[in-house]
């Protein structure tokens, strides 16, 4: 069995119900387990996720960046990141904003970089351009055009029933590519 | 001497009224209510813990009768049959007609002349016979649209059908959700003295459509609503106090007072039933407006301005709140739902008004469910 965690922080909703369905994309995989972690749980003993083959992380963009509630679970990896304990294993991230840039392209970049850092293998998301031309729409998957990870996008007026369904399946169809990808990769091999 | 006149015979009308009389004795504070004594419309009512606690200050005895009576720290939300339990603020319940008759019951003793059965129409000219006359006339206020070039209203109504109930089934709070062949009914209920739950109905307009509900009669309304349900009454029926459909409306005014004439309560501006916070909102229009008019020492016209100043924004913060949580209603109807856990976290969501880490941490065991069971 392999089994993949999905690190997430949420203010108000949104980003939780995206990370839980990357959750559901990659649990909908054969052979593998899933489940979803709360930053707040883990950065008191982030040494949990060393059961998880793949991790995919996601954090709200506040201000162009990650939230503090991931930024702290980041910090929090430190002594894992000195022992390279999570080296080879494979990485994804997602992000949600109000805007529709919101500058999440940032995000995405911090949490690769965290991944790279640790000596993880990124997993982007493979999906084209989802509403590039006239007779595309934001009913398609990746509508949003993010390649590093899935992109998510919520109006600030609303709660997780503004979100929209395409963003919902990107983020389901990330899940389901980095637990395609776990079920594959051998990254003790690499260790070794 | 201060002559006072109230305009309804409300919950923040009545309130008002006392809290004035008691802060200025020598004034004569009369309230003029439509209605005869004792005759009202509707069921329980709830005030939150924090509405309890901002209230308590400025009428402890009035407090102490409404905390306790009928309280509830779980709240439940159900999609078709499937309970999740939630925990949160401590929700305190009593009969409308409970609150009104200890308010009226201190008012009297405080020295408020009440007036029932009285229609009067106010007018420019008798504005001028009163030192301050305060509109609580309620979500229908002729005041409100007598003087309404001055206050220039905006009054919605929302696209959902709501209808007030009452049942003798116990419920906690409850959202439930029922997916029929006409479409999604929903109820909101809650137990709120020892015998008696609400049992609020709110269905969209094709479903409304569908079932016919236009061109029935109350008692008609009432039996079909009982077997759709069926499920969640376990044989109790549905008792009906004028309660007839109605599309809630949503008021906001741009001004809130005219000369020596101001607004309070559902006249001034509404929440909606389904944020339960409606009569909690109209007594805290009174308060902030006899804070205003202390802090002027009696001065009508700084005394108004400070009311709207100080009020304004936290009232609009609210209806904010409001019209995200109608949204949400109305937007039911159209769309699917399926998993009652996903339900409940998007429920507690609508608002904005509730983080998701503070949920998550006063419902680990739902939650737990949300993070591991993705299949």
């Amino acid at each position: 069995m392999t089994h993949v965690g999905v690190v997430y922080d949420s203010r108000f909703g949104h980003t939780a119900a995206q990370a839980r369905a990357v959750g559901e994309g990659a649990a909908a995989v054969a052979e593998v387990t899933a489940r979803l972690y709360f930053v707040e749980d883990v950065v008191a003993e982030p040494e949990r996720l060393d059961e998880c083959d793949a991790m995919i992380f996601g954090s709200p963009t506040f201000m162009a960046s990650a939230s503090v509630g991931f930024k702290a679970f980041m910090e929090a990896t430190s002594r894992i990141w000195l022992e390279q304990r999570w080296s080879g294993r494979l990485a994804a991230g997602f992000t949600n904003s109000g805007g529709h840039s919101g500058d999440k392209l940032n995000t995405l970049i911090q949490l690769n970089l965290f991944a790279m850092q640790h000596g993880m293998i990124w997993v982007g998301l493979g999906l084209l351009d989802g509403n590039d031309a006239s007779h595309k729409s934001e009913a398609n998957l990746n509508r949003l055009g993010g390649y590093l990870g899935a992109m998510a996008q919520s109006n600030s007026d609303q709660g997780i029933e503004g979100m929209l369904a395409s963003d919902l399946a990107t983020a389901r169809a990330l899940g389901e590519r980095v637990a395609r990808a776990a079920g594959q990769w051998h990254y003790k091999e690499l260790a070794r | 001497m201060k002559r006072i006149l109230v305009v309804g015979g409300g919950p923040a009308g009545l309130f008002f009224a006392l809290l004035a009389k008691r802060s200025l004795p020598t004034a004569d504070v009369v309230v003029r209510e439509q209605n005869p004594s004792g005759v009202t419309y509707g069921w329980g009512f709830g005030f939150s813990q924090s509405a309890i606690d901002a209230l308590r200050p400025t009428a402890p005895d009035i407090i102490a009768q409404l905390e306790g009576n009928s309280a509830h720290d779980v709240m439940e939300i159900v999609l078709n049959g499937e309970v999740v339990q939630i925990a949160g603020d401590t929700n305190h319940c009593n009969p409308r007609w409970a609150l009104l008759n200890v308010l009226e019951t201190a008012a009297e003793a405080a020295g408020v002349r009440i007036s029932h059965d009285d229609m009067a129409e106010l007018d420019e000219a008798e504005l001028e016979r009163w030192s301050l006359v305060v509109a609580a006339d309620g979500i229908n206020s002729r005041t409100r649209e007598r003087f309404a070039g001055a206050f220039e209203p905006t009054v919605e109504l929302t696209e959902n059908w709501l209808a007030w109930y009452g049942t003798k089934k116990f419920f906690n709070p409850s959202i439930i959700l029922h997916d029929t062949p006409d479409g999604v009914v929903m109820s909101h209920a809650t137990r709120f003295s020892a015998e008696m739950s609400n049992f609020t109905i709110e269905i969209g307009q094709q479903t409304f459509d569908a079932l016919g509900f236009a061109s029935m009669t109350e008692a008609e309304s009432v039996t079909v609503c009982e077997k759709l349900f069926a499920d969640y009454l376990d044989g109790e029926s549905l008792v009906s106090n004028h309660s007839p459909w109605f599309q809630a409306k949503f008021v906001h005014c741009a001004r809130w007072s005219y000369r020596n004439l101001v607004l309070i309560g559902d006249a001034l501006h509404t929440v909606h039933p389904s944020i339960g916070a409606g009569t909690r909102f109209g007594m805290r229009d009174a308060v902030y407006l006899l804070e205003g008019l202390v802090a002027n020492a009696w001065d009508v016209t700084a005394g108004l301005d400070s009311y709207e100043s100080r009020r304004k924004p936290v009232a609009d913060g609210f209806q904010q709140a409001a019209r995200r949580s109608i949204a949400w209603y109305e937007g039911l109807p159209h769309r699917r739902i399926d998993d009652p856990v996903k339900f409940a976290l998007e429920f507690f969501m609508r608002t904005g008004r509730i983080r998701y880490p503070d949920f998550r941490e006063q419902n680990k065991a739902v939650i737990e469910t949300f993070e591991t069971q993705l299949r």
